[in-house]
């Protein structure tokens, strides 16, 4: 506790704090309650950050303007390649076409390495360099070896990812590209997660997504923060998160949460909704079945690969969150998701991947049931972009019409 | 009566507090069930009560693998071992 008291004078972090069971420890490279094996948390010195909405006005156009609200003591250990602070699209054909009157589409396809993965990632790498570790890892579905390769290489840090050997071609090249070691795992996600907790246990890296976790998830939370900012202060009814491992959605309420509790927002209710894949929607299953249990999925299968973590280790807190706030899980097929991906490209010029058409699709399927009501304001977060994954699409798409290079060949194809 | 399999456990490092410091270790054990009881009867209450919940059944954070494989897909605590299997215990990890 004396450890506790003292690393929370020096900084804007309080503690970790145990999501099960309460327990609180000071800010170091540990993961997990030691009592109850529950998800730590990072907490902050809430009383003595002061968010100035003015102030932000001037603050860097990145997740770094949070630096208040984010894991890192001292800002020269920021490894900082842009991410965040991203366009939220007023979709006002999208909206015209499902027949809502208010939809925004916050699009982090635009991030440095094309996903929200940016977002941990920079919080992740950064505290791992705080850290003083000598690598960086993670396991990922494709996205996040990028964002974590990308930032690596930025830190001059080795970095090594493991990953299942079925995603994107485009994922794999773009992580080797900044010179990451590719691990490639015959086998899941879960499968190549498991493996790479077990390295986490022998070397002495920084796995962004284990042994760094209550540090990396904080990245993800500004994507509330800047949905808040991005609106006036005005905060949606009702944000769409797609869910894989569960933490995306768990961050974005916690984001919300926390404006609230420093009177940034005011006190109204976000619903969150969880969107998933059939072939992999184990958060879904269990909302509609009135479950508190998740049921995992041994062999997902869905063109969202992005989201295929079958056996989710936040599931159970996403289930919760999206019940407490009043939300919904959905899930939809491969099918309605290539369409919501045309549709979201026609409409307001945004190419996702297929995690992105999840989103959508999942949105259009509340409208057609009601369930999402005409006059809500919502927010669709689209997570990812679609030249990562062309695969998915390439086969629904015209192919495109050859002619000679003469006038009369194009007049007589117009005509 | 047959011979009991000889079985691997691998622990993580954040219960080596009750494992004596040990990060693996070897039981004779046909079925996941047997290689708990083995595992309390050698480390003790605080093993125990580290690994199982009040009602005896294993903390719904642990997740436990046999051969790389989640016995949440075989028989939860009764799947069957044979020699030379490796059991894993491992918090729940999450990732993206």
């Amino acid at each position: 506790m004396k450890q506790l008291q003292e690393a929370s004078k020096l900084t804007h972090i309080k503690s970790l704090k145990c999501r099960e069971c309460g327990r609180e420890y000071a800010p170091t490279k540990i993961y997990v309650c030691e009592d109850c094996f529950g998800p730590l948390e990072v907490i902050y010195n809430y009383n003595s950050i002061n968010i100035d909405k003015k102030e932000l006005q001037d603050k860097p156009k990145t997740v770094w303007r949070y630096f208040e609200l984010l894991p890192i003591e001292n800002p020269t250990n920021i490894v900082d390649l842009g991410a965040g602070y991203t366009i939220l699209h007023k979709a006002n054909t999208l909206a015209r076409t499902l027949g809502l009157k208010e939809v925004y589409v916050k699009d982090d396809t635009v991030n440095p390495t094309y996903s929200f993965k940016d977002r941990p990632a920079t919080v992740a790498v950064s505290k791992a360099v705080e850290f003083n570790s000598k690598a960086v890892g993670c396991a990922s579905t494709g996205n996040l070896a990028a964002a974590t390769a990308a930032h690596a290489a930025k830190a001059g840090l080795p970095c090594y990812i493991f990953i299942p050997t079925s995603i994107e071609l485009n994922k794999i090249v773009q992580a080797t590209a900044y010179g990451a070691n590719i691990i490639a795992v015959k086998g899941t996600y879960d499968d190549a997660n498991v493996l790479a907790a077990q390295a986490a246990e022998i070397y002495d890296w920084a796995f962004v997504n284990i042994n760094i976790r209550p540090y990396y998830v904080e990245g993800s939370k500004t994507l509330a923060y800047e949905t808040c900012e991005q609106l006036d202060w005005s905060p949606p009814d009702h944000v769409i998160v797609p869910v894989a491992s569960g933490a995306l959605l768990g961050a974005i309420r916690r984001g919300f949460d926390e404006f609230r509790k420093l009177g940034l927002i005011e006190n109204s209710k976000i619903r969150v909704t969880g969107a998933q894949p059939h072939g992999c929607s184990p958060v879904a299953d269990a909302f509609k079945s009135n479950s508190d249990e998740i049921s995992p999925v041994e062999q997902p299968d869905t063109i969202a690969k992005s989201l295929a973590v079958g056996n989710p280790g936040d599931g159970a807190y996403a289930l919760r969150n999206i019940r407490e706030t009043g939300g919904v899980a959905e899930s939809v097929t491969n099918e309605e998701i290539i369409e919501a991906i045309k549709l979201l490209a026609k409409t307001e010029g945004i190419f996702t991947e297929p995690a992105g058409g999840v989103t959508l699709a999942v949105l259009k399927k509340l409208v057609e049931s009601g369930v999402v009501s005409t006059d809500e304001k919502i927010v669709c977060y689209v997570t990812g972009n679609g030249l990562k994954a062309p695969e998915s699409i390439v086969e629904h798409v015209p192919k495109p019409v050859e002619i000679e290079p003469s006038l009369e060949s194009l007049t007589t194809l117009l005509t | 009566m047959s011979k009991l399999a000889k079985v691997k456990v691998v622990f993580p490092s954040v219960i080596a507090s009750v494992t004596a410091g040990e990060k693996e270790t070897e039981v004779p054990a046909s079925t996941l069930r047997e290689v708990i009881d083995r595992l309390v009867a050698k480390y003790g209450d605080v093993f125990k009560e580290r690994i199982l919940d009040a009602s005896g059944n294993p903390r719904k954070l642990l997740n436990f693998y046999v051969n790389g494989r989640n016995v949440r897909f075989l028989k939860q605590l009764e799947t069957q071992l044979n020699d030379g299997d490796k059991v894993l215990i491992l918090p729940t990890v999450s990732g993206g």
